[in-house]
């Protein structure tokens, strides 16, 4: 046993901050156990006597039991206790984790820790102020008690008197008290410069503090230590509800989308770590209340079923199982929900499109985001989630939404991918999500990305040959679609296709053969569609938003997509092109008929962008805040409205 | 020669006002004695005591005139670290002047601040709690001590520069016959190593072995003892 | 009527010895009793202990009043630990140790008249014994001073002021003398004695200083030595 006030004060500051981090930083409820049960540990061997210790810290300890018991009340009330009492239960684990390094700290001297810290550079003027401070407190405790007493031995009441006249002898005690305290603080500094302090810039030590073998051991296993758990933690649990899925019913992620005819199809993905995937029930109408009777009583009578088919994302650890309906009736309402059999997910819901042109009065309205992609230091999809949420609410009978890429940062965490179909609820769970893969989507080929999205494969045929991995550059299969809805026809396009890398992986010739592919597809897919409005989206804008582009390669790539794609757009009549990639709001002028839209809905800001920059062709640019977009289409009009924060609108845009 | 020599000291805490605290003194201390300093209380005797230790003007502002001359130099010329290794000061109530939480840290401090050379301060330390009896305290918080020990503390602490003067202010006020004694007899001790000393009192009973008093009351009375 | 301690028993600290242990004393009206020992005994601790300072304890502490009816019980004493602090501090006049720590007004005048007012005497009343115990405390000339300013010995003597103007029955006066000197503390004597013959009052006064003691007091309790 090694005595806890035998080390240096460093060593012991040293394993308190580790262990508290690692207290902070841990989301986990059964590590941040683990780190408790540490600490107590390290106290019990450190010499501490634990019984005296917990008794005299009782207060305290009472205290964190009543706000655990406090949270998980207002949880209860708020209608979820379980995740209440998690909360509440991590809040607690902390408390007590600084309660017990406090335990740690209080094994030394004030002193000591100061002499530690001036050892460590610290200004001993700093050192001594804290110190008088720390000393002259309990007397000036005992002070202001002793003056207390005297204001009421002199026959002042105050048992049983209001509050007010209770503050009134509080505020006239507190002016002796303070005359006490700065009458002392006077005669202290008389006496210390009596004897020299401050006379010289630095001073010397009596007693020093030295570090031995056993200090610099702790003080280096202490922080690595808790630096693993950390990092552990962080790989453990990624910001989100979507813990490690215990029940075999627990289906989640699920996302709509449509790899076939929107007017009759619907295909449902979900996705998850089970090797069985389950099945997916459909049915007319809809759930209205929450009541799990009404629940069963839709899904029992009519339901069909329809198993799914499972797709391995990354091996045995993580899988896409979807479903697709045929043969629905169009521009109708339908539930669903996904399960095994016996335990369901919620249920959500999907409309089918209306069969072509004939709504064309009524319209429809589509949601458009750009870039998600949080910064590199900030993965926290939650405060998307509030976005997304909100633009949800807003246009809850939206008939779909598109996604312009860069959804993720990083291609082939999984992690990421489940917080934004996470986050992404209940958008992505009640409306088809078309989406086109962003460069952060894509290393040589988006092959997670595919394997996880289910989307059309209608596009450019010939000897594009489906790779079942979808690893292949050459595999051009849900890159780049189209479909229809209502009026309007919408072509996806994969502009990371011009990427340096996956023209050198394919080769100068092959590649040369795959863009001539997709520009013959593109011409002849938009020839042929009679919808009168046309709209295509991709990642990279043709139109970049100054003349500092991020990467000069980039440069190119938008160049690439004014030399091939524009000229079709321009000739088979698109009226409309969404992009984003350069993380900044834009709208141009009309060019040849098309505006270009370039959106963004994350947090990172463009930093090229500059007021000065002679841009046109944009008549509009915002850089400040994230934004999305909402479409809509009626009759022979087209209308875009975006939207920021509260779902203030900061621009609109229509065309006849 | 004596080793402090006072004339004409008048001083007042603000300038231009009639109220001086201290009104024209001159007097001398000898160099090896033990002078006693009464007088009715707010007379001015603490405020004598950190003029002569250097804290006033320097410290507090206030206005100063006459002069005081230590060790045949004038005070307001030696700088004030030079004054501390000259001229010890301890006041009346040691709870306002210990700082530290240990005896010995408390007794390094004044040498710690002059950057002293720790080996040099720890021997400095010893010796000083050797002779005044309190080695045995040496790690104990002054804070709980009794009113004598921590008395001596407060004086030790000014010791260990080796001060050839030493300023009490009224160190017995706060003590019972126990803690007085223990008190003397350090003043005796210092006595014999030759030290001259200022002792701030209500009561001449309590130092008998004193040379000289000064009395500031209406007027200034000064009384020799005579050996 | 006296004031009497039964059996008390205290400790700071549940761990710590008793700083008393098992104490009894009387301390009848109409005579000034001397608290003497050695410091760390207990005096300031039994002051505190009577005026409700401190608690709890064991044992009790009772006062007999003149006029006091009979209570139901059929004793004619109050115990002391069910009354407030006010209501203890004008029956017993309390002058702690430290002077500065009992001071609270931002005038001489304002702090000896605060008590007074307290005890609803009417606006002459207050004046006039204001000023007689100024006057007799020497320090009237400081009425208006904020006593911040005031020496450590004119501190003690406005406390002594404020609380002897309130003219208590019974007084507890913790080391009166420690900052006076030989004028000032002939004329504290005095007093004491005045209100005792006078008024029968009964004083206890807890001091070192054993010429005053023997001077002005009749009668001297003496507290045991704390073991170490």
């Amino acid at each position: 046993m090694l005595r806890l006030s035998r080390l240096d004060p460093r060593t012991r500051i040293v394993m308190v901050i580790s262990i508290s981090t690692a207290a902070m930083l841990v989301k986990d409820l059964l590590l941040l156990t683990g780190i408790l049960l540490f600490a107590v540990i390290t106290l019990a061997a450190g010499g501490v006597e634990l019984k005296k210790q917990l008794h005299q810290a009782r207060a305290v300890l009472g205290m964190i039991f009543f706000l655990f018991i406090l949270q998980s009340f207002f949880a209860w009330i708020g209608g979820s206790l379980l995740e209440g009492a998690l909360l509440a239960g991590m809040l607690s684990l902390r408390l007590l984790i600084i309660v017990v390094s406090a335990l740690i700290i209080m094994t030394g001297e004030p002193r000591d820790y100061l002499l530690g810290m001036v050892q460590w550079k610290m200004p001993y003027e700093i050192a001594y102020m804290v110190l008088i401070g720390l000393h002259f407190f309990p007397i000036l405790k005992e002070e202001t008690l002793d003056v207390y007493y005297s204001i009421q031995l002199r026959g002042t009441e105050m048992k049983k008197t209001s509050l007010r006249k209770k503050l009134a002898v509080y505020l006239k005690i507190s002016l002796p008290v303070l005359a006490g305290a700065m009458a002392r603080a006077k005669d202290v500094s008389i006496s210390m410069e009596a004897r020299c302090f401050r006379i010289k810039p630095k001073r010397t030590y009596m007693r020093k503090l030295k570090l031995k073998v056993r200090d610099i051991l702790i003080m280096a296993i202490f922080p690595i230590a808790a630096a693993l758990i950390i990092m552990t933690a962080k790989g453990f649990l990624f910001a989100g509800p979507s813990d490690t899925d215990q029940n075999v019913g627990n289906y989640q992620e699920i996302v709509l989308s449509w790899t076939g005819e929107p007017s009759s199809t619907q295909t449902v993905s979900w996705h998850g770590k089970k090797k069985y995937g389950g099945i997916l029930q459909w049915t007319k109408g809809e759930v209205l209340t929450n009541d799990p009777k009404e629940e069963e009583a839709l899904f029992e009578e009519n339901a069909n079923e329809k198993k799914a088919e499972k797709t391995e994302v990354r091996e045995n650890e993580y899988f896409t199982y979807s479903a697709e309906i045929t043969g629905l009736k169009a521009d109708t309402k339908y539930s669903y929900r996904v399960g095994d059999g016996k335990s369901w997910s919620r249920p959500g819901t999907f409309s089918t499109a209306p069969k072509e042109k004939e709504n064309a009065e009524k319209g429809f309205s589509f949601i458009y985001m750009g870039d998600i992609q949080y910064e590199l230091m900030d993965r926290d999809y939650k405060k998307w989630n509030r976005f997304a949420d909100h633009a949800y609410l807003e246009n809850a009978d939206a008939a779909f939404a598109i996604f312009g890429g860069d959804m993720v940062v990083n291609n082939a965490k999984i992690e990421e991918y489940e917080a934004v179909m996470e986050y992404g609820r209940p958008m992505f769970s009640n409306m088809s999500i078309m989406t086109t893969p962003g460069n952060h989507e894509t290393s040589i080929a988006p092959y997670t990305y595919k394997r996880i999205f289910s989307l059309p494969e209608n596009g450019p045929a010939g000897n594009r040959e489906k790779d079942p991995g979808q690893t292949k550059s050459t595999d051009l299969s849900e890159e780049v679609y189209s479909f229809d809805y209502g009026d309007c026809h919408i072509v996806s396009l994969n502009s990371n296709l011009f990427l340096e890398e996956r023209k050198n992986d394919m080769g100068e010739d092959e590649w040369q053969k795959m863009n001539e592919d997709v520009k013959e597809w593109l011409a002849l897919d938009l020839s042929e569609s009679q919808e009168e409005w046309k709209i295509a989206f991709m990642h990279h804008p043709p139109w970049p938003v100054s003349e500092n582009a991020e990467d000069y390669s980039d440069t190119e790539v938008y160049r690439m997509i004014r030399e091939n794609w524009v000229p079709i757009f321009e000739k088979y009549g698109i009226d409309l092109v969404l992009c984003g990639h350069q993380h900044i709001y834009m709208r141009t002028e009309e060019i040849n008929g098309i505006t270009y839209i370039m959106g963004r809905s994350g947090e990172k800001y463009s930093r090229y962008y500059k007021e000065s920059d002679p841009l046109p062709p944009y008549v509009k640019t915002l850089n400040e805040e994230k934004t999305y977009q909402v479409v809509s289409i009626k009759g022979n009009r087209m209308t875009l409205e975006s939207f920021g924060h509260g779902g203030k609108r900061v621009d609109k845009w229509t065309k006849n | 020669m004596n080793i402090i020599e006072a004339k004409n000291l008048t001083f007042a805490y603000e300038e231009n006002t009639k109220r001086h605290v201290i009104e024209n003194m001159s007097f001398g201390l000898k160099a090896g004695t033990v002078t006693v300093l009464t007088g009715l209380s707010g007379c001015g005797k603490s405020t004598l005591c950190q003029i002569l230790c250097g804290i006033i003007p320097e410290f507090t502002g206030g206005e100063l005139t006459g002069t005081v001359m230590l060790e045949g130099k004038e005070m307001a010329l030696i700088k004030t670290q030079d004054i501390a290794k000259k001229v010890g000061y301890v006041m009346q109530d040691p709870d306002r002047q210990i700082i530290a939480s240990t005896v010995e840290d408390e007794l390094a401090f004044a040498p710690e601040n002059l950057c002293i050379e720790p080996k040099k301060i720890r021997s400095e330390v010893g010796r000083v709690m050797d002779k005044l009896g309190i080695t045995g305290l040496a790690l104990k918080n002054p804070g709980k001590l009794s009113g004598g020990e921590k008395q001596i503390t407060a004086i030790a602490s000014v010791l260990t520069l080796d001060p050839d003067i030493v300023i009490m202010d009224e160190p017995f006020s706060f003590l019972d016959e126990k803690g007085r004694r223990m008190v003397c007899e350090v003043i005796e001790e210092l006595k014999r190593e030759g030290k001259t000393i200022l002792v701030v009192l209500h009561d001449t009973a309590a130092l008998p072995f004193a040379d000289k008093r000064i009395h500031m009351g209406e007027e200034v009375i000064y009384e020799s003892y005579g050996k | 009527m006296s004031l009497t301690v039964s059996n008390v028993t205290f400790s700071y600290n549940k761990k710590e010895k008793p700083v008393l242990k098992d104490f009894s004393a009387e301390f009848p009206s109409g005579r000034i009793t001397a608290l003497t020992g050695e410091n760390g005994c207990g005096k300031t601790t039994l002051a505190k202990l009577i005026m409700g300072i401190l608690k709890p304890y064991e044992g009790r502490i009772m006062l007999a009043e003149e006029g006091q009816e009979r209570k139901e019980d059929g004793s004619r004493e109050t115990d002391l630990s069910v009354l407030s602090l006010a209501e203890k501090g004008r029956k017993i006049g309390y002058v702690m140790q430290n002077p500065a720590r009992q001071i609270f007004s931002t005038s001489v005048s304002e702090e000896i008249r605060y008590g007074l007012k307290n005890m609803g005497l009417n606006e002459d009343e207050t004046n006039s014994r204001a000023t007689e115990f100024l006057r007799y405390f020497d320090i009237e000339k400081y009425a208006d001073t904020f006593p911040f300013f005031l020496s450590q010995g004119e501190k003690q003597r406005l406390v002594l002021a404020s609380v002897l103007a309130m003219e208590p029955a019974w007084l507890i006066l913790d080391e009166p003398t420690a900052s006076l000197d030989i004028k000032r503390k002939t004329l504290l004597g005095n007093y004491l004695t005045k209100i005792r013959k006078d008024k029968n009052c009964g004083i206890i006064v807890i001091t070192h200083d054993r010429e005053f003691a023997k001077k002005y007091t009749d009668r001297e309790i003496r507290m045991g030595d704390r073991d170490a």
